[in-house]
């Protein structure tokens, strides 16, 4: 294989292994996913014009982690949203996503939240779907398609929500014992 | 985060539900207590998962499970009698089929049994899907091991488990290792289904059940 597929061979796994993780920070600093989606196109650009500069395929998370902060103070700087994204809360949540990720790697978390996703209910795991399908555009939609109102919908989610996450924190204690 | 309110406030500033003046409120807590920042961290990697995880499971249903199992790595007679034993089985039936280079067996072995460790993919009714990543998978292989006597897997209802499914899944497709899990704990809520793969008496009924079209839920 030539270099240059061998090399975006490798900046694909790469964007690929950790985008959770970067949409997982982004989404936190902008909170939406539309902006998410765009400042992540911004970030793979970033990355893959100074792919070479990364020297250890172990540091390529922190790495492109600070590339999508600084992709996040430009977006602050071109778009209108008010308030504007404060420098000082994205490099707090960047330090944060950091310590999260090394005490709770993303791949670790998606496991954990499977299997308490397969425990539910058959009702409340298709509720969860539909919740995040993409299909339920509206609150209404969603209240809808579950057959009840915004209200009562809204909260049967919260509490399944609420359940996985016990759920995810349970099998965590249970793995960090002896 | 000690406070559940806190959880019920950080969803709300993800959601862009919070007035302004909460917002802004929350937004200094979050640069002065590095564990709430922690916990709306989490909370919104909640989010990006489970969007996944349902955007997934629309994506399976036109998948076959005879589109990822290896034909030739089905062991219709498992003879291991505990979790180590059948991983093991398992793992060294797809290296035998060609799969892996011998070395990475061993690795292979250990990752999924580590990844039991998180808790036992034993999800009941005599089921279970050990699984696994390795870069030694140059797409998502699995097998089907079926054993008569049942073995103790730790699972959900505490049960034997006679129906086992390994994956073993590429680094680098996350999405595709999803979808592929979610595929066979599908098919496999189908009694019926594990009813007959329980029968089955040979690698290639074994193979005809599972692109069968009446097992494609």
């Amino acid at each position: 294989m030539s270099e240059l597929p061998r090399r975006q061979e490798r900046l694909d796994r790469l964007l690929l292994q950790h985008r959770t993780a970067l949409y997982g920070y982004v989404l936190a600093c902008v909170r939406s996913h539309d902006d998410t989606e765009d400042i992540l196109q911004d970030v793979a650009v970033v990355v893959t014009e100074s792919l070479d500069k990364l020297t250890d395929e172990a540091g390529f998370l922190p790495w492109a982690r600070e590339i999508a902060r600084r992709c996040l103070l430009a977006y602050r700087r071109k778009s209108r949203r008010e308030p504007p994204l404060d420098p000082e809360l994205l490099q707090r949540l960047a330090e944060a996503a950091e310590r999260v990720e090394r005490a709770r790697p993303t791949s670790t978390q998606q496991e954990l939240l499977r299997a308490c996703l397969d425990g539910l209910t058959p009702a409340s795991r298709s509720l969860i779907l539909m919740r995040y399908d993409g299909a339920s555009g509206t609150a209404e939609e969603l209240a809808r398609r579950a057959g009840g109102t915004v209200q009562s919908v809204y909260a049967r989610v919260k509490r399944i929500k609420a359940a996985l996450r016990e759920c995810v924190e349970r099998r965590l204690a249970a793995e960090a014992l002896p | 985060m000690n406070h559940p309110s806190d959880t019920d406030l950080l969803l709300a500033l993800l959601d862009g539900e919070l007035s302004a003046d909460a917002a802004d409120a929350l937004e200094a807590r979050l640069k002065t207590e590095p564990d709430l920042a922690d916990a709306f961290l989490t909370l919104a990697r909640e989010e990006v998962l489970l969007s996944q995880w349902a955007r997934a499971l629309t994506e399976v249903q036109t998948m076959s499970m005879s589109d990822f199992v290896v034909r030739d790595a089905i062991v219709p007679d498992l003879k291991a009698t505990t979790k180590e034993g059948v991983v093991r089985e398992l793992v060294e039936s797809l290296g035998h089929a060609g799969y892996f280079p011998g070395g990475a067996v061993g690795e292979i072995i250990q990752a999924t049994l580590k990844r039991e460790l998180l808790g036992s993919t034993g999800i009941g009714r005599s089921v279970a899907i050990p699984h696994t990543k390795h870069a030694a998978a140059d797409r998502i292989l699995g097998t089907v091991g079926i054993s008569q006597r049942g073995v103790p897997f730790d699972s959900l209802d505490g049960g034997p488990v006679h129906v086992f499914v390994l994956l073993v899944s590429p680094l680098n497709r996350p999405g595709d290792h999803l979808r592929t899990l979610e595929k066979v704990s599908r098919v496999l809520r189908d009694d019926g289904f594990v009813r007959a793969l329980r029968q089955a008496a040979t690698g290639d009924a074994i193979w005809g059940l599972l692109g069968h079209p009446d097992y494609r839920p």
